[in-house]
């Protein structure tokens, strides 16, 4: 059996205290591979998004192990678990994050320049991931000059820039009219480049461009198929 | 869209240990991409640092002036009576006390000093109090006495007074023949910087026509300045002419005129409206200044938090948040001082005395920048403290 890429062992997420808390994540235990696509669905409510924020070292469980690269990361000190984050994971957020002062170009650079790129480089590289999703055209533009779908598009640019070998996405279709596209992405992704992709999302049309379809419903897992 | 082209050129992953040392980029642009924000905290911080700057050209002004005379008299010793508090405030001192501080081993010289309020007639028939002061021509003098001296040595019954209050004593012209307590007097020129703030102008003449227009006794006299012979140790003169003369105080020019700056800055109502006013202007001033560098780090939180969650080392945060504190401190102090000067110059018309010297609007400016600094720590401890979570908030 292959080492999973990312995992959740029994991880308990609540919000609130006492009589009031609830279980955002109820021992959760899951298992990620490389290679794959992972669709996690479920209604809102049921700890899709923080299943993503725990996986992605974002947030710290109240109980449970989570690895990455079979490092585990729960025990980590925040600045570990920011080097975690630079080195080996790209987000793909449904509000974008775009730095609204920064142009499509800058925005992707800036990743790598986190990652210690130098600048001509960075930009070099920014301005490849920019081509590689068909926005080169666009890079001296605003976020607040582009459309959602185009955003969408710098997002990805900016999680790839950095050749991670996982990717989260938190629902990527939803500003776009069609999920084709960006379901053949993250398939290629994780297929030819060996990655890690989790999505999460309630788009059903992204079934077809994953290889696992995970559910969840009040913080458990209801059904894992594929 | 095909991700192949990137995928292939990316960083490995010993590139990409080490931080990018660059992030004042992205402190300038988010500055520059809000322009009336921006604004609105370079005028929040300029506003502050004219504040701090007005209110403490207020505040030296007034010490300044407090002890103008006592500071422009070239004496090491100052004997007055006992108690006096200050120099506007005099009492007569008897004249008889000048040889027995002759007599003191290591006093050179022992001169006299005339003060005490008089009243002035104008030419309209309303009468003005003022406050003359006459000094003996070998009182040493700086500066701004030294003209002074040299006509009031040639001419009795001229006198002088600061350019400043020309205008109160009706003064429309130099020479003007006029009235000092009934006595016939003669404005011979103006000086200038001896301005009041006790609303009793300083009129300036020779010793003995002070005399006169004071009205003091013969065997009185006011102030006694001393000289001290190099190399004597002036405190040890001064202690052994206060046990020769123990019905009198004996300072040294720095005690006395320190004495005078804190009689009217704690013992005066207006000196304490002044130092409470310039003490609230400063505090005004910081809160000021650290609440828009807080609220300017708040604006651009959720990009802190996308930092943060991309991977952004603490530093890289810090120094985000410390360049757009800096940045906007040296802005809003640039405009601030721009602003000073001539708000400054224009009021001193109405306000003569008010002091700004040449290091207050630096000081200020340090002040403020520090200051956007702390604000910076505070607001850094919120960016960095972010949850990254919260970026998938939609």
């Amino acid at each position: 059996m292959r080492k999973p890429a990312l995992s959740a062992d029994r991880v308990l997420v609540s919000y609130g205290s006492g009589g009031t808390a609830v279980r955002a994540l109820d021992h959760v235990t899951i298992a990620f591979e490389a290679g794959r696509v992972a669709l996690v669905m479920g209604p809102s409510g049921s700890g899709k998004t923080t299943l993503l924020s725990v996986l992605g070292c974002l947030l710290t469980p109240d109980s449970g192990d989570v690895r990455l690269m079979g490092e585990q990361v729960s025990v980590l000190p925040e600045e570990e678990r920011s080097r975690l984050r630079r080195e080996y994971i790209g987000y793909i957020f449904q509000a974008f994050r775009l730095f609204r002062s920064l142009s499509a170009l800058e925005n992707v650079a800036i990743a790598l320049e986190i990652s210690g790129m130098r600048g001509r480089h960075a930009r070099e590289l920014a301005f490849a991931a920019l081509e590689s999703v068909g926005l080169a055209d666009r890079s001296k533009l605003r976020p607040d000059e582009l459309s959602g779908g185009q955003k969408q598009r710098v997002a990805i640019a900016r999680a790839l820039a950095c050749n991670p070998p996982i990717i989260l996405a938190d629902e990527p279709t939803a500003s776009l009219p069609s999920g084709d596209e960006i379901g053949r992405l993250l398939m290629e992704l994780a297929e030819r480049d060996r990655r890690l992709v989790v999505v999460v999302s309630h788009d059903p049309r992204l079934i077809p461009f994953s290889h696992r379809t995970v559910t969840l419903q009040e913080g458990k897992l209801l059904s894992d198929t594929g | 869209m095909g991700a192949g082209s990137v995928l292939g050129t990316a960083p490995a992953k010993g590139q990409r240990r080490k931080a990018s040392r660059r992030p004042m980029k992205l402190a300038w642009q988010n500055l520059s991409y809000d322009r009336s924000r921006f604004a609105v905290t370079i005028v929040g911080i300029a506003f502050a640092v004219f504040l701090m700057i007005f209110q403490g050209s207020l505040l030296l002004g007034f010490l300044r002036a407090a002890s103008k005379v006592v500071d422009s008299v070239e004496a090491d010793l100052w004997i007055t009576a006992r108690g006096v508090p200050c120099f506007d405030f005099a009492a007569p001192l008897p004249d008889r006390f000048r040889e027995l501080a002759l007599g003191v081993p290591g006093v050179i010289s022992v001169e006299r000093v005339a003060s005490g309020f008089a009243s002035w007639q104008k030419p309209s028939g309303a009468r003005q109090i003022v406050v003359l002061v006459g000094m003996e021509p070998e009182v040493g003098v700086r500066s701004a006495f030294q003209d002074l001296r040299h006509e009031t040595e040639l001419a009795p019954e001229a006198v002088f007074l600061d350019r400043s209050n020309r205008d109160t004593l009706e003064v429309t012209a130099v020479p003007a023949e006029l009235e000092i307590s009934r006595r016939r007097a003669r404005v011979a020129g103006m000086v200038e910087g001896f301005s009041s703030f006790l609303g009793s102008p300083y009129v300036f003449t020779r010793y003995r026509d002070a005399v006169r227009y004071i009205g003091l006794g013969q065997e009185e006299t006011v102030f006694l300045v001393a000289r001290v012979a190099a190399g004597r140790g002036l405190d040890r003169v001064r202690d052994r002419l206060r046990l020769r003369l123990p019905e009198a105080n004996v300072w040294t020019r720095v005690e006395f005129s320190r004495r005078c700056r804190v009689y009217w800055l704690v013992q005066t109502g207006a000196g304490g409206s002044i130092l409470t006013a310039a003490l609230l202007g400063f505090l005004v001033g910081l809160v000021i200044v650290s609440q828009n560098i807080y609220a300017t780090t708040m604006d651009n939180i959720e990009e802190f938090a996308t930092l943060k969650a991309i991977g952004a080392p603490r530093r890289y945060i810090q120094s985000v948040v410390l360049t757009q504190a800096i940045v906007s401190g040296l802005f809003g102090s640039g405009v601030g001082l721009l602003g000073t000067y001539p708000l400054v110059a224009a009021l001193r018309t109405s306000i003569p005395w008010v002091y700004t010297p040449w290091w207050l609007p630096l000081g200020m400016v340090l002040v403020s920048l520090l200051m956007c600094g702390l604000a910076s720590v505070a607001s850094v401890r919120k960016a960095v403290a972010v949850e990254p979570a919260r970026v998938f908030r939609a």
